[in-house]
């Protein structure tokens, strides 16, 4: 098989091919094979049709289609194969001459492929770097929301109920004078103020003393989700059990040892503060990378054509649906109840989408300029990592060639990024870049 | 009898597809013609040398339809061999 290929525009290519004698006569002897077994000839068993028998009783035409479609199809990968193309779209497949056994067989495809990308400077470059601090106050705001998280409910001799306070409550709802289903409960938590119940039910409450019991007047919201409830007015009778108040750890070497792990509260504080660094230097390290990245993405230069904008648009709504049935959502009732066309979600994406193939085409023509290849072993080690979050996966289920393809091309892409941090000096405060095996090790959704 | 009338039809089946590469051909022919009848009439149809003919009388199925008992038609069955270098084509210009 002999292919040439010839560029047109718009990213489009043409491939002119020629199929030698044999390997049409070959095609037209497993278009037979394919055929024979469809076909019923009275005094022969299915599939021992001869071929002279097959080709006069239906004509010769009828193995045509099947040996075209063999040629072509082979014909187009080796070609694709042999020229490195990467096809965006179906080909537009053609041939002038009819197909004849033991003829060369000639044939074109035009195809659009990924667009050429012309790298500019990406080695080198200066980027803007964070160098983050931790402070005083940041340390500060975890451990206040560590507090919260332990504060405990205990009992209080307080006479009345104020903002904040937890009431142990029973009420009764009536409508009409009537009670209403859901409206009762015994020995109900509420917490003052924090919006939990419809509005004026907290705040009615508000005044009372432990065991007194009142008659509160409210309206249902008009939003309330159940409509026979909803603008509808009530009252709640309510007796008053208990208050509670919310008592907070006192932050001292104690509370630092009930956590386990600590001796003392300095060592815990430093741990937090050691946490947080860690966190805001991978933010800065992300950020930088991502930076790093666009700069080179707007130094290069390449075109997009609709129809691979297109197909990626489609990919990633695929993949939204996808995520949706996870969660056992339908795409088409999300987009009702947020009012949006199937149009105007893809415009949405649009520019994201964009962005993110030119990310991946730049990052791709790095990665065959740079001859950066990912071995076996290091696709083996992502998958295991991989597969420790997904316990309920077997290896050989993820081992199929779609998946370890995945996996090559995001390792590819993470080699392309780290030569592109290794060679740039970061600016601002003399940061390192930690080049963190952690952050290889991460995990990118593909 | 013309030839026409004697060879009814060929029979093309796995079988006589096989014997086709012995120059074997394999006809309905009518029950009351002869081997010499067949061989002239093949002759003279298909313009080849016939060498040899064989013939048999196939009999017809008993077949039922319930207690009803009735018969296939019952035919000739004649096997004929060609001189080296003859042929037939069957289907001509389908």
């Amino acid at each position: 098989m002999q292919s040439n290929l010839n560029k047109l525009e718009n990213n489009r290519v043409l491939l002119e091919m020629e199929a030698d004698p044999q390997e049409v006569t070959e095609a037209f002897n497993q278009a037979y094979k394919k055929m024979v077994n469809k076909i019923n000839v009275p005094g022969f068993r299915k599939g021992k049709v001869p071929r002279f028998m097959l080709e006069k009783q239906f004509g010769k035409e009828i193995l045509y289609q099947d040996a075209i479609e063999i040629l072509v199809s082979q014909g187009y990968y080796e070609a694709l194969i042999k020229h490195k193309l990467d096809p965006v779209d179906n080909p537009k497949i053609d041939f002038e001459d009819e197909i004849e056994d033991g003829k060369a067989f000639k044939f074109t495809a035009e195809v659009e492929v990924l667009p050429e990308v012309t790298l500019g400077e990406y080695k080198g470059l200066t980027v803007e770097k964070d160098n983050p601090k931790v402070t005083d106050e940041d340390v500060d705001n975890e451990l206040k929301l560590l507090q919260e998280r332990h504060a405990e409910l205990v009992g209080s001799d307080k006479k009345i109920v104020e903002n904040g306070d937890f009431a142990i409550i029973d009420f009764d709802g009536y409508l009409d004078g009537k009670p209403f289903p859901g409206g009762t409960a015994q020995g109900y938590t509420v917490e003052i103020g924090a919006g939990g119940f419809i509005p004026g039910f907290e705040e009615g409450m508000i005044g009372m003393a432990p065991g007194e019991e009142k008659d509160v007047e409210v309206t249902f919201p008009e939003d309330y989700h159940q409509p026979d409830l909803a603008g509808k007015d009530v009252v709640f009778k309510i007796k008053l059990h208990e208050i509670k108040v919310k008592e907070l750890p006192v932050l001292d070497d104690e509370f630092a040892k009930s956590l386990g792990r600590f001796e003392s509260i300095e060592e815990y504080k430093e741990d937090i503060k050691k946490q947080i660094q860690e966190y805001k230097e991978q933010e800065a390290n992300k950020a930088f990378e991502n930076a790093l990245v666009k700069k080179v993405v707007e130094n290069s230069s390449l075109e997009l054509t609709d129809t691979l904008i297109k197909r990626e648009l489609e990919r990633s709504i695929h993949n939204i649906e996808h995520d949706f049935a996870g969660r056992g959502l339908k795409l088409e009732e999300y987009l009702d109840s947020t009012n949006q066309s199937m149009e105007e979600l893809q415009e949405e994406l649009r520019p994201r989408v964009e962005e993110n193939l030119k990310t991946d085409l730049v990052l791709s023509a790095i990665v065959e300029r740079e001859g950066i290849t990912v071995s076996e072993e290091e696709i083996n080690k992502r998958l295991e990592y991989i597969l420790q979050y997904y316990p309920s996966t077997n290896k050989e289920e993820m081992q199929n060639p779609s998946v370890i393809a995945g996996i090559n091309a995001s390792l590819e892409k993470e080699k392309a990024i780290k030569l592109l941090v290794d060679s740039t000096k970061p600016e601002g405060e003399t940061a390192e870049i930690i080049k963190d095996e952690e952050k290889v090790e991460e995990v990118k959704e593909e | 009898m013309e030839a026409r009338d004697i060879i009814k039809k060929p029979i093309i089946t796995e079988e006589t597809t096989r014997m086709m590469g012995d120059n074997k051909y394999c006809f309905m022919v009518d029950h009351r013609a002869n081997k010499i009848q067949i061989k002239k009439a093949i002759e003279e149809i298909f313009n080849v040398k016939v060498t040899d003919v064989n013939t048999m009388r196939v009999l017809g199925k008993i077949k039922r339809m319930g207690r009803f008992e009735g018969r296939r038609l019952s035919w000739k069955k004649a096997i004929v061999t060609l001189e080296p270098g003859s042929r037939i084509e069957f289907f001509e210009g389908v």
